[in-house]
């Protein structure tokens, strides 16, 4: 019924026209302001390969800091005891669930020069860090402002393959990659190809952290993590994976999310670090960590400085902070991970001698002969590996 | 008439910039990003890579089909729930009536989120629930948690509302004299509800079941707390490919051809059931 209407009035029509238009050119613009947004066929991504620039350090640290991390990897009392000691305020930021999520996450930003506001990173591992460091999204770190780092990191954390002379990287914790454990529902797991038995079919959880799943579950295959893995390996133990999903004997894939079922009891066994699995038991005695019979794997954290970082001062002023032994030793009481600072040892066994020898914080060489470092891939086959585990814990 | 059809137009105006900034405009850049290219580490480029498209039907037509038929089955569990619920409260509420709405609404003032993981404690393992289902046999290795039903359940328990209102709001403009005269014609109530009842309130379930069946495809959160690996929905996919692997065109993709799979879907739901039920053409003849 408009559309008679319509012709019989040949003025309003022009009107009408008129509007037409205007929503037209309005939609035109839009258009073009959706091709502009694009970047003329440039679209998301691209990592910058100019030459990284060093984190420049003021006299004093002033002013507010941010810092990201993972959750319960700290001393409740470290960030108010550095704000005392420093001036700066301090936002500890826990929004690490998993490597790659918080990669992503911040990806778009750092491709930009952003860091979103943050000074310090203290979650990723070394193959993120490796990572970055190639896309130009690190900045070296100046020796000259953390002289306690220089100090009081120990020998063996020095020097990793992927940073050589600790340019861009200082190691915030390492940790035990094996089992955590319900011992009154699950006491005869001993090995992670027991995370296998059908008996706790639909029960066992697993981490979405590739090389700390893969790498504990490899080893209980046989496979040597210490040397190169092939690709086959890698694929074999994606393998067993994608078999006990399709066989409902995961109940899920975890990030930072794994804790609940356990102390519930719904999952009994999981791929867990001795730390995080130290603070579990003090909820529920009846989760423990259990070091594979085959062997765990060392993992290591790094604090880097991302580039955009609005006060490198302060982040250089925290890694001091915290690499003090008085310091760092409220951090190994609190969260039972491996530190990467001498003088912790003798720090703890002034108020704490038992703990100087719980295997777990304090390994002897013998404890740990079988573990292994995070295993590493590269290339090619990194892209291929990543993308068939993605298939199976996204699938 | 002039001026009144330029009001037409000038009252069109703000819903069409609005729809063109947050929807075409969004649309288009959905579309382009999914024939680029590349990865996060290289940068993706625009290229009009196709290839996307066939791998979303190859790799993930599991996740496809399992979205589809979780949100089918939770969609004809909600009519079946809210149908007899709005009818109950439409036709027998009395003076209560408002207040038993509320009632159905209530749980939806706390966010989807809560709900969601106030099931998950309901239905963990140890809980009492499960154990008396258990007992009772009505599931199968102890568990409710990480199966297919809990999903199911899930999405049916959130997207009741979108069901109850729409079919109570039509059950409730139906003018009792229609089954008054019905019954004077000698039609059993069976029959009086069948004949009158349902055809008349068809609007509402049209709509009630296409605003449960569709957000319910997309879902992601249900399958997520509720669900174990074995149950991700193409949401989950999608979710994972944008923020775990950074995937950007195939998750892109992905989006599009669920939107094409709905409408489609919709397009013949709307053909069976019919779109004259929703425009309620069908009741002129009695109007």
């Amino acid at each position: 019924m408009r559309v008679g209407s319509r012709k019989a009035e040949g003025g309003g029509s022009r009107r009408g026209a008129a509007l037409g238009w205007i929503s037209a050119a309005l939609f035109v613009l839009a258009i073009s302001i959706a091709i502009g947004a694009c970047g003329g066929g440039g679209g998301i991504g691209g990592g910058s390969s100019t030459e990284a620039s060093t984190a420049k350090a003021a006299k004093k640290a002033s002013g507010n800091l941010t810092i990201s991390n993972w959750p319960f990897y700290i001393a409740e009392e470290t960030v108010p005891d550095f704000e005392k000691a420093t001036g700066v305020k301090t936002n500890y930021v826990e929004d690490y669930n998993s490597n790659e999520e918080f990669y992503g996450k911040i990806q778009p930003l750092l491709a930009n020069g952003e860091s979103g506001g943050r000074s310090l990173l203290a979650g990723p591992s070394p193959y993120i860090v490796e990572r970055m460091m190639r896309q130009g999204y690190l900045q070296k770190l100046e020796e000259s402002a953390i002289p306690a780092v220089e100090e009081n990191l120990a020998p063996q954390f020095k020097n990793p393959s992927y940073d050589p002379g600790n340019e861009f990287s200082v190691p915030w914790q390492s940790g035990m990659m094996g089992i955590a454990v319900r011992k009154d529902l699950a006491p005869d797991i001993k090995s992670a190809c027991d995370l296998f038995d059908p008996k706790y079919k639909g029960k066992v959880e697993l981490f979405t952290e590739m090389r700390q799943t893969l790498g504990v579950i490899m080893k209980c295959m046989g496979i040597d993590t210490d040397k190169p893995i092939s690709e086959e390996d890698w694929m074999a133990a994606i393998d067993k994976v994608k078999q006990a999903k399709e066989d409902g004997q995961l109940r899920k894939f975890a990030g930072n999310d794994w804790t609940s079922e356990l102390l519930r009891g719904d999952v009994v066994a999981s791929t867990g670090a001795a730390g995080d699995t130290y603070q579990l038991e003090q909820e529920n005695p009846n989760v423990t960590w259990v070091m594979p019979s085959d062997g765990c794997i060392i993992f290591t954290n790094d604090m880097v400085i991302p580039v955009g970082a609005p006060n490198p001062t302060a982040a250089y002023a925290f890694m001091n902070f915290v690499y003090e032994p008085q310091n760092a030793a409220k951090i190994t009481e609190f969260t039972h991970y491996l530190s990467p600072v001498a003088g912790v040892k003798e720090e703890i066994a002034k108020n704490d001698p038992s703990l100087v020898h719980n295997q777990l914080v304090f390994p002897s060489e013998k404890f740990i002969e079988k573990c292994s470092p995070e295993p590493v891939l590269s290339g090619e086959e990194e892209q291929k590996v990543t993308a068939a585990w993605n298939a199976v814990i996204n699938g | 008439m002039i001026r009144r059809r330029l009001t037409g137009y000038a009252l069109v105006l703000p819903g069409a910039v609005w729809l063109a900034i947050f929807f075409v405009v969004p649309m288009y850049l959905m579309w382009r990003l999914s024939l680029n290219s590349g990865s996060v580490e290289t940068g993706f480029h625009f290229s009009w890579d196709w290839a996307n498209y066939h791998e979303a039907f190859t790799l993930y037509d599991t996740q496809f089909f399992r979205s589809f038929y979780y949100a089918a089955i939770a969609t004809l569990i909600a009519l079946a729930v809210a149908y007899p619920l709005a009818y109950g409260i439409a036709f027998h509420g009395g003076r209560f009536k408002h207040l038993l709405l509320l009632l159905v609404l209530a749980p939806f003032l706390t966010t989807y989120l809560i709900r969601t993981l106030a099931w998950e404690t309901i239905l963990n393992d140890q809980s009492p629930a499960v154990h008396l289902l258990n007992d009772l046999g009505l599931i199968s290795g102890g568990r409710v948690l990480g199966t297919t039903g809990a999903v199911i359940a899930g999405i049916t328990y959130n997207f009741l509302p979108f069901m109850v209102l729409p079919v109570f709001a039509s059950l409730e403009t139906i003018d009792r004299r229609y089954v008054e005269a019905a019954q004077d014609l000698y039609a059993s109530p069976r029959t009086a509800f069948w004949r009158i009842v349902v055809p008349l309130s068809a609007p509402g379930i049209v709509a009630g079941s296409l605003l449960t069946f569709i957000p319910a495809v997309g879902d992601y959160i249900n399958a997520n707390f509720l669900g174990g690996p074995n149950n991700r929905m193409i949401g989950n996919v999608v979710q994972g490919l944008y923020l775990t692997e950074r995937n950007y065109p195939m998750a892109a993709s992905l989006s599009f051809v669920l939107m094409a799979l709905i409408t489609v879907v919709v397009t013949i739901y709307l053909r069976l059931a019919g779109s004259r039920a929703l425009t309620g053409d069908d009741l002129s003849e009695l109007g």
